[in-house]
């Protein structure tokens, strides 16, 4: 009783602790910089969050932001998860109603922390319901700092993944709950917890593809039971339902192709229900042979509709996006828009140990475990394990998914090898389960008395490896996870930082210098930035929904100034804003995505942007001397470059470009429709007027220029000159004589 | 408070200010004429051209609103007085008009040039066979004086230009020959020479095609700036002048001396009515009023509206008379909207009320977005009327929609027939019980 008591308690504490060390290891950007909101998509759940927090939920729901795609506009409510900005809003409720006054971007900031500190607690409870509760804690303790998982989840990191991994687990526990169960009740609280998730993060299709798969596989290997029948019922109809409520989600589970495999074995499990019964009421052997026929020819015609459907156009097609994680190649060719984010790029191999340290090398042991002493749960960690390995090869955003159940599946491995080599034997409340499931195994081991000098050996290198394990960590995650991106730093060469704030630079002068109404083009990238952190117009933003007016921008950059301007005039844009790192070697910057842009332009106006026109003689994307005419004259290359011929970075030449490490080919650079407004300190950020039409038409050059001209200069206060105020004798004709008179 | 009230009294009976350049003392008198109408209606200062302590622009700010230039043998203006000086002057607001004539000068060429003004060389001068000085230039080969009939060569519509009243003709002398740059879209022809009138020197063989003949030699342009300041080129000067006003056209016909030959040469009125144009004293508007709400809902809001509601919108328009802004007159016809988002979803022309008022109702396009209002008028001889209003179209809130549909009520019903089903179900599940074999044996 009192071993229960002590065991419960310190299972108890090392959780807090656990979710507290969770917690605190993402605060390193709060203390290295400031309490401030992280990147990109962070800055529009803030902006937000604040808006609904300033006004009301309802406000909130309808809000037409005017601020974003300009001039289309963004109906906020409709197309927004709003799980984050409601979870948010309502911590900033309960603390300033428990009279903790506290400003909505500390809330903001701290919420990923708080959540991935939940994180942890949920996985424990998943674990434990898969292995043991020793599994759990290890397991808990991998996924409280694995930096695959701290990288989304940082202090300012205000995201949807932030709380949607501590939704994706909870419902993943519920689900192995209900279906272990079979009540009802479970059944709903899954349904809840999905609610939850999709309303935070559109990877909830994560989840209504892979529990459906799960009870799909148990029907493939007979392991249909009434439970399941109940479980995955409830969960399915009152889940969708709620799905359904998000607004953003709409009828997408009764109409696009991401939600017909739930639907397809929903479906099927009425039928299999409905002849198991018949079978339990008739009873026959001959039925058995039938049975498996009808089951086999109801799947087929579930698959056959669910594909007829999207034929006739009821049911939609998979979305670019989904398709993309099946075809890597898709996205490339036909929506460039997608993969030219950086986040959508395959993983590279070592991010999988930067991300992972030691994990991925024992989850397959995990793996092997489990699939040993497989039981219908355990087979949903098995089919978890497969696809996020999968989707993780392909995006390196999907590092995100893996995570968790490469943190659950090294719980799992080193739960078992501390118990062969650690375990006192009659700790038997611990490994109960692992042991019922391999009895066999249990007596092997039993006969063979590991010697103590094997034991001590073996523990004491896992034991390093683990505390490897948060060395790498916390290295890790301090030095390139925590970087708000907002502000740069950098050190000199004493060691001391150096902060690189021009972003907020220049996002100040912008709040402060221009009208409020003035729209500002840049590339989508910082279209969030600017509406949150300069309160103005922009064209586009990180939501790149409407690929065509992204396209129009690629253009516009891509154009020469004139054809710019003309673009420029008809979207109404009073300044234009690029990103420049030439002066400083900050790679991040505009010419570096410049191809994207082009390459986005030209899928939508091939006829007048063609990506080959951009690359030199050679076929090299290059901004030095070699560089083709197209990419000279475009609006990007002349933003970026403007009077940075007269900058020496470099000791023999000026106009050196230390991003691209050469000399660039044109520095006279001479605006004509634009000027500049403002440059930051380390010219990161450059902004750009545009001009308004001049008001007189251009100068009569051609005529004059052959006249002789006398250039004096006429000081002031000089006497001007007459030639005379009697009209001039008829003189000498100027011109030309022909060689015929009349 | 008198004090405050009189600068007030003093500031508004304040004439505009014009800056009169000449080349001589002379000139004062020679074209009294024209310059007695400018001193009515203007303060007027008069400075020799070559005055080394000429000024049109002060510290960035323009001394006066219009000027004047009669010195059309200028070759370097006195003072700090160049070419920029004038376009930095109209840059600012300040209306300009130009006298040129055959002994132009350099400077006045470049500043024609500045504005995409063309003029042919000095010396030349245009000449007509047609209706020329008969008596003056029997002898010699001179035809530099000769009469232009209003109806072929005057700039024609309804515009305030010249306005529509009738003109005889004009008396043209000494004038240089004057073409407009094609690429020029802010200028237009005036008044232009009839097709029997070319360009050349006086008295001698033509030799090689000239630069301009017939109706390509523009006589007085006119051009609007994009800040509506106004520039009034003008190839002759001497036809203004106080001898040439007086004469009348008897001796310029040829040989047909008939009564219609008689008239006044109109070149009085015409010069009254151009400059009258130049100085921003007619065909000046503006938008005084521009206001849009809910139709019959004046006071409700107006800063967005949601898709497919019924909005009127309201411009006053004003004219600019004698230093004053009132109602547009009639001459103000018509004002166009767009209700613009990357296109026109709407263009209508606005109803005119009379009195300046314009209404235009429409129902708001059933597209949500940002929306400008846009007028945007050009019309010759007008002010150019612009203006741009944002305004905010909304999808309706998530309230606003119909809260029962009648196509709906099936759905409703079956909803509702089903939990009464499921309950009774319920109910016979729970509380029948099956008779008992032992009953039914009985």
């Amino acid at each position: 009783m009192s071993r229960l008591g002590v065991s419960s308690l310190l299972t108890l504490v090392v959780l807090l602790g656990v979710s507290m060390l969770g917690f605190f290891s993402r605060l390193f950007a709060v203390i290295r910089f400031e309490s401030i909101i992280h990147e990109f998509d962070p800055w529009f759940n803030y902006r937000a969050t604040y808006q609904m927090v300033t006004t009301n939920f309802y406000d909130f729901l309808n809000w037409f932001d005017e601020l974003a795609w300009y001039p289309l506009g963004r109906i906020v409510g409709g197309t927004v998860y709003p799980g984050l900005m409601i979870t948010a809003g309502g911590i900033h409720y309960f603390l300033n109603a428990l009279g903790f006054t506290t400003h909505i971007q500390d809330v903001c900031v701290f919420t990923a922390p708080i959540f991935s500190g939940l994180t942890a607690i949920a996985t424990y409870f998943l674990t434990k319901e898969l292995w043991n509760a020793g599994a759990g804690l290890f397991a808990a303790a991998f996924i409280a700092i694995a930096p695959g998982y701290i990288s989304r989840s940082v202090a300012g990191s205000f995201d949807n993944e932030g709380i949607a991994i501590f939704a994706l687990q909870c419902s993943f526990f519920l689900w192995i709950r209900a279906m272990r169960t079979g009540s009802m009740f479970w059944g709903i609280m899954t349904a809840f917890c999905y609610f939850y998730m999709v309303s935070a993060w559109g990877g909830y299709v994560y989840i209504i593809n892979l529990i459906p798969l799960h009870v799909f596989c148990l029907l493939l290997m007979g392991r249909y039971e009434s439970k399941l029948y109940v479980s995955y019922t409830t969960f399915y109809c009152v889940g969708q339902l709620m799905a359904m409520n998000i607004p953003f989600v709409g009828f997408q589970p009764i109409k696009t192709s991401e939600h017909m495999a739930s639907a397809g074995v929903f479906a099927l499990l009425q039928c299999y229900g409905f002849l198991d019964y018949l079978r339990s009421k008739l009873g026959e052997k001959e039925f058995k042979r039938a049975f498996y026929l009808f089951v086999t020819l109801c799947a087929g015609a579930i698959f056959a509709g669910v594909v007829g459907l999207t034929m006739l156009g009821v049911v939609a097609p998979w979305s670019g996006r989904f398709y993309s994680l099946f075809d890597t190649g898709y996205a490339r060719i036909h929506i460039p828009i997608i993969s030219s984010v950086s986040e959508h790029q395959p993983t590279m191999w070592t991010s999988f140990i930067t991300d992972l340290h030691f994990l991925p090398a024992v989850a397959p042991a995990g793996l092997w475990y489990t699939i040993r002493n497989y039981d219908s749960a355990k087979i949903f960690l098995v089919i978890y394990a497969a696809f996020s390995c999968y989707f993780a090869g392909i995006m390196v955003r999907l590092m995100l998914t893996l995570t968790p159940v490469v943190c659950m599946l090294g719980g799992i491995a080193l739960n078992v090898t501390f118990d062969h080599f650690f375990g006192e034997d009659n700790e038997e409340t611990q490994v109960e389960k692992a042991k019922k499931d391999a009895k066999k195994n249990d007596e092997e081991e039993k006969e063979e008395a590991t010697p103590i000098a094997i034991k001590l050996t073996v523990v004491m290198a896992l034991t390093g490896l683990l505390c490897q394990f948060a060395v790498h960590c916390t290295y890790i995650t301090s030095n390139y996870y925590s970087s708000p991106s907002v502000v740069l730093a950098s050190s000199r060469p004493d060691g001391s930082r150096n902060i690189i704030d021009d972003y907020r630079e220049a996002y100040y002068w912008l709040r402060t210098n221009t009208d409020d109404d003035a729209t500002i083009m840049s590339w989508w990238d910082y279209g969030y930035q600017i509406s949150g952190m300069a309160n103005r117009t922009t064209l586009v933003d990180n939501n790149t929904w409407n690929n065509s007016h992204i396209a129009m921008v690629g253009r516009a950059m891509a154009s020469n100034e004139d054809d710019a301007y003309d673009i420029m005039q008809e979207l109404g844009v009073d300044y234009v804003l690029v990103i420049f790192g030439g002066l400083l070697g900050y790679s991040g910057d505009d010419i570096n995505k410049f191809l994207w842009m082009v390459r986005i332009a030209e899928g939508e106006h091939p006829n007048h942007v063609k990506e080959q026109n951009f690359f030199s003689a050679q076929g090299q994307y290059t901004v030095d001397k070699s560089m083709s005419k197209t990419m000279k004259n475009s609006l990007m290359y002349k933003l970026s470059y403007y009077k940075f011929g007269e900058v020496r970075t470099h000791a023999q030449m000026s106009g050196f470009d230390r991003v691209r490490n050469v000399e660039i080919g044109h520095k006279n650079i001479k605006l004509k429709h634009v000027e500049e407004a403002y440059t930051t300190e380390h010219w990161i950020v450059r902004i750009y007027r545009v001009k308004k039409p001049s008001n007189k038409s251009k100068k009569l050059t051609h005529k004059l220029s052959q006249r002789k001209k006398k250039t004096k200069v006429a000081r002031k206060g000089r006497k001007g000159v007459l030639s005379t105020t009697i009209p001039a004798a008829k003189g000498a004709n100027t011109r030309q004589k022909a060689s015929f008179e009349l | 408070m008198i004090i405050h009230s009189l600068l007030f009294a003093a500031a508004f009976a304040a004439k505009a200010k014009m800056l009169v350049v000449l080349e001589n003392e002379r000139q004062k008198n020679e074209y009294a004429t024209v310059l007695n109408q400018l001193n009515e209606k203007f303060e007027t200062y008069y400075k020799l051209a070559d005055d080394a302590d000429l000024h049109l622009v002060k510290y960035g700010k323009n001394l006066y609103q219009n000027a004047i230039i009669m010195a059309p043998s200028t070759e370097e203006f006195g003072g700090d007085v160049k070419t920029k000086t004038f376009v930095d002057f109209t840059q600012n607001g300040g209306n300009l008009m130009v006298f040129a004539s055959s002994n132009i000068g350099d400077a006045i060429r470049e500043l024609g040039a500045e504005f995409g003004i063309e003029y042919d060389e000095t010396g030349t001068k245009v000449m007509s066979h047609q209706l020329y000085d008969f008596e003056r230039d029997a002898l010699n080969h001179d035809h530099s004086r000769f009469q232009l009939k209003a109806s072929e060569s005057f700039l024609g519509g309804s515009q305030p230009i010249v306005g529509p009243a009738g003109y005889a003709g004009l008396l043209i002398d000494n004038a240089v020959a004057m073409k407009i740059d094609k690429k020029n879209t802010l200028a237009f022809p005036i008044v232009k020479c009839n097709s029997y009138c070319y360009s050349w020197f006086p008295n001698e063989p033509i030799t090689e095609y000239p630069m301009a003949v017939g109706r390509d030699i523009t006589l007085v342009a006119g051009i609007q700036l994009r800040n509506n300041a106004r520039i009034a080129f003008f190839s002759s000067m001497s036809m203004f002048s106080n001898k040439l006003i007086r004469q009348k056209f008897i001796t310029y016909w040829n040989n047909d001396k008939n009564e219609h030959a008689r008239e006044q040469n109109s070149v009085n009125k015409f010069s009254m009515h151009v400059f009258g144009w130049a100085t921003n004293n007619s065909g000046t508007f503006r938008i005084a009023v521009f206001k849009h709400n809910l139709v019959d809902k004046e006071n409700q809001r107006n800063d967005f509206y949601y898709i497919n509601e019924e909005i009127e919108v309201t411009a006053i328009v004003q004219e600019h008379v004698e230093d004053n802004w009132e109602p547009a007159s009639l001459l103000f016809e018509n004002l166009w909207l767009d209700f613009h988002r990357l296109d026109p979803f709407v263009r209508m022309q606005f109803e005119n009320q009379g009195g300046g008022k314009f209404t235009a109702k429409f129902k708001v396009p059933d597209t949500y977005g940002v929306f400008n209002f846009i007028v945007w008028q050009t019309k010759l001889g007008h002010t150019y009327l612009e203006h741009k209003e944002q305004i905010t179209v909304r999808p309706p809130r998530h309230d606003m929609y119909e809260r029962f549909i009648a196509s709906a009520y099936p759905y409703y019903f079956s909803s509702f027939s089903m939990m009464l089903g499921v309950t009774l179900m319920s109910f016979a599940i729970l509380y029948h019980r099956d008779v008992s074999p032992a009953k039914k044996n009985n």
